[in-house]
């Protein structure tokens, strides 16, 4: 769910249509509603300036924008169709849900044997529903028969890091309850079966970084014995994601007032894609920001992928790099007789082009770009190999405490250790991880469709009753970015939203004593979880 | 025929006097920075400024600003260069996708007037912006930009609204708007 939701504007100029949609992906979108409408998809453009949030909800034109398109053709004027919220709620799809029923093997000292489950999940009418599961951790002997289950309500959409936040939670649940039946510290028992270290698989690092950074040390064992109802307890979970991309062209003019446009048919959701092409763009001219145009959201641009599975970051940097090198190539070529040597003698640093080594023998770069006279750069490139790759790894730590005559449910603390690659904007990094946190804390504790068993339809279409964390719910949230930068970019937007739900319940646990099963955390579900440990079951 | 002063100067509009006053601010009078991500007065996205208080839009019918000073984010501004609070919003990525922010902005712009060059405690800010809901941030960068910002209005002076000082008129739409944001917020704090 988004706080913008799913629409778009139409208007046709003869056989022309254009679309401002709210998309993640302008090319796919204009592809689609050629196909749907039976038109050539050179007669349809899509523009995303900029948009409200996807998450993973937001590729398809959908009903509403086929509607408006068609509208806005029988009206012969431009149509704006939104959804209103109920709208948004009922049709534009939601994470599928995820059941199971796990059998597990440990030795004694603490090693994983075997994992037994069974899964269902539904994905509404006709759409699947199935996650990883086990999840990362290395059970020798694994058999999963998974189902998924339609029923008659509105089909799922992928939600930010689909189907991980699941599988992560059954897994990472399942762990602390058979660390706590060998009696092993979870961190300690995590260790014992996460896979080896590698590049894309820092996860001991992390748990032993972590539990330090955080004050593991101070963790009690399962049940917190302080007297009074307020219990507090942590918890741990890890996880990964692939990322990586490929497939971005883009587009760079220089022209003789030293302007610089980044043309890119990319779009920013408001991760900050604008940002990242101006940034990989301005530092490889050797200019600031501010002298860089980027140009983006927009089908009339260079082909760019959807933006899903954070790899947008991974498939455009590169490509902006490689064209902007082009274009500076191409202004070497031109500005080095002027300067009486060869282009590859040249550089480009601090707003100035000048040789190698002497500053003082150069231009200022508008100088440089007034001898292009009447014929300006103007390069296309592409995603090319060696500047980015994939898989990346992530450590969560949470404490909460609870109310256990109320059930409330309250974080304090939240560590986030993270690696994305090459970290190409601190800012916008850490803003991913931030936000994906939150959204794993409304998993976690509020979020949830209620459906009326009869008729499939949900009864909360509101943000009254469909609950949302507000500002008084966050806790502190702790970062550390472990920056890469031999391994190139590979994008962050999901993989820290994976990990929170798993340790806040995990935390919720090691609080209570109550076995937690289930998710959001509400209230009134912890305290079923407390009534039952008082009687005796788990 | 509705006379109210928009963003410091008086305006006249012609619609149903039941028009949502969101819907006056961005179709009739061009003023797109309001959003709307609810339309129940839950999520704060459409507030704005009215004699001062921050009402959510989406619930005040347009008849209620009759002769009331309404201000938008687009009001916030210091003769077009952003305002010490804008510009911390800007510097901290206190915003991504940009939907909830109009409404962070106006709502602390008001939190900033009443501090009076005091920098709110984040407890303040919170509860202050407890009735603004974001998806994509996690807040604390806009808790973190509007405390800055008043560590520099406290320097200069200037950190809130142009346009906004008039004390404010009780109005049934303001006091409508504002159950509803109090109601959120002690839900908030009922969850926790
Ligand atoms: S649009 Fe959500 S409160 Fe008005
Ligand atoms: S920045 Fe997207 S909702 Fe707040």
């Amino acid at each position: 769910m988004c706080l913008e939701t799913h629409g778009a504007v139409c208007e046709w100029d003869g056989d022309q249509l254009t679309a401002w949609v709210t998309t993640q992906g302008v090319h796919q979108c204009a592809q689609q509603f050629a196909q749907s409408l039976g038109i050539p998809q050179s007669n349809v453009r899509v523009i995303t300036q900029y948009m409200g949030g996807g998450f993973g909800s937001k590729f398809a034109p959908d009903v509403q924008g086929l509607i408006c398109a068609r509208l806005a053709k029988l009206a012969n004027a431009p149509v704006k169709l939104m959804l209103d919220r109920k709208e948004e709620h009922l049709d534009t799809g939601n994470r599928p849900s995820a059941f199971a029923q796990i059998r597990a093997g440990v030795t004694n000292d603490g090693k994983l044997t075997a994992f037994d489950g069974r899964s269902w999940g539904t994905g509404g009418a006709g759409a699947n529903a199935n996650f990883p599961l086990p999840y990362l951790y290395q059970f020798p002997n694994r058999r999963r028969v998974h189902t998924d289950v339609y029923i008659n309500a509105g089909q799922q959409r992928a939600m930010r890091a689909p189907g991980h936040p699941q599988g992560c939670f059954l897994t990472e649940i399942l762990m602390d309850e058979l660390a706590d039946r060998v009696k092993i510290d979870p961190v300690e028992f995590r260790i014992k079966n996460a896979p080896p270290k590698a590049p894309n698989q820092m996860w001991v690092e992390y748990f032993q970084q972590g539990a330090r950074q955080f004050g593991w040390e101070k963790r009690h064992p399962t049940g917190d014995p302080a007297p009074g109802p307020i219990k507090a307890g942590m918890g741990v979970s890890a996880h990964l994601w692939g990322g990586g991309g490929r497939g971005t062209q883009a587009h760079v003019d220089i022209t003789s007032d030293g302007a610089v446009v980044v043309r890119c048919g990319t779009q920013d959701l408001g991760t900050g894609t604008r940002t990242l092409v101006t940034i990989v763009a301005a530092e490889t001219l050797g200019l600031p920001t501010s002298a860089v145009k980027a140009e983006i959201g927009d089908t009339n641009y260079p082909f760019s992928p959807g933006s899903g599975g954070s790899t947008t970051a991974a498939s455009v940097s590169p490509a902006i790099r490689i064209t902007s090198i082009k274009a500076l190539d191409a202004l070497f070529a031109r500005v080095a007789p002027v300067l009486g040597t060869a282009p590859g003698n040249l550089v480009a640093e601090s707003g100035r082009i000048h040789v190698k080594g002497d500053p003082t023998k150069g231009l200022a770069w508008k100088d440089a770009c007034k001898h292009l006279g009447t014929e300006p750069i103007t390069v296309d490139g592409q995603w090319g190999e060696g500047l980015s790759s994939s898989g990346t790894s992530g450590v969560q730590f949470a404490e909460v405490t609870v109310d256990i005559e109320t059930g409330v449910v309250r974080i304090k603390r939240i560590l986030a250790m993270q690696d994305c690659g090459l970290i190409v904007d601190k800012l916008t990094a850490e803003s991913q991880v931030y936000g994906g946190i939150i959204a794993a804390i409304n998993f976690a504790l509020f979020e949830d469709r209620l459906l009326d068993r009869v008729t499939g339809q949900m009864v909360n279409p509101n943000m009254e009753w469909y609950l949302l964390a507000g500002m008084s719910d966050i806790p502190t949230i702790d970062i550390v970015l472990n920056n890469m930068p031999e391994r190139g970019v590979i994008g962050i937007g999901e993989p820290p939203t994976v990990s929170t739900a798993s340790a806040i319940a995990n935390a919720v646990r090691n609080a209570t004593g109550a076995t937690i099963r289930s998710l959001p955390l509400h209230p009134h579900k912890v305290l079923a979880a407390l009534e039952q440990q008082k009687a005796g079951g788990t | 025929m509705i006379e109210f002063v928009l963003n410091g100067r008086g305006r006249r509009v012609r619609v149903p006097p039941m028009k949502r006053l969101l819907d006056v601010l961005r179709e009739d009078c061009s003023l797109p920075g309001t959003k709307e991500g609810c339309g129940e007065g839950e999520c704060g996205a459409c507030s704005v400024l009215l004699d001062g208080r921050t009402v959510c839009s989406c619930l005040v019918p347009v008849v209620q600003v009759r002769g009331a000073r309404v201000v938008t984010v687009e009001g916030l501004d210091r003769g077009g260069r952003p305002s010490a609070l804008q510009r911390a919003f800007i510097d901290l990525g206190a915003a991504q996708c940009g939907i909830c922010t109009p409404g962070m902005l106006v709502t602390a712009a008001e939190l900033l007037r009443h501090a009076r060059g005091r920098v709110p405690s984040e407890e303040e800010v919170r509860e202050a912006l407890a009735g603004n809901l974001c998806r994509c941030t996690g807040y604390q960068k806009i808790v973190d930009a509007v405390r800055a910002a008043a560590r520099g209005a406290s320097r200069d002076g200037a950190a809130g609204t142009s346009g906004a000082r008039a004390p404010g008129r009780s109005r049934a739409g303001t006091a409508r708007a504002k159950r509803s944001r109090t109601a959120r917020t002690k839900r908030s704090r009922r969850r926790g």
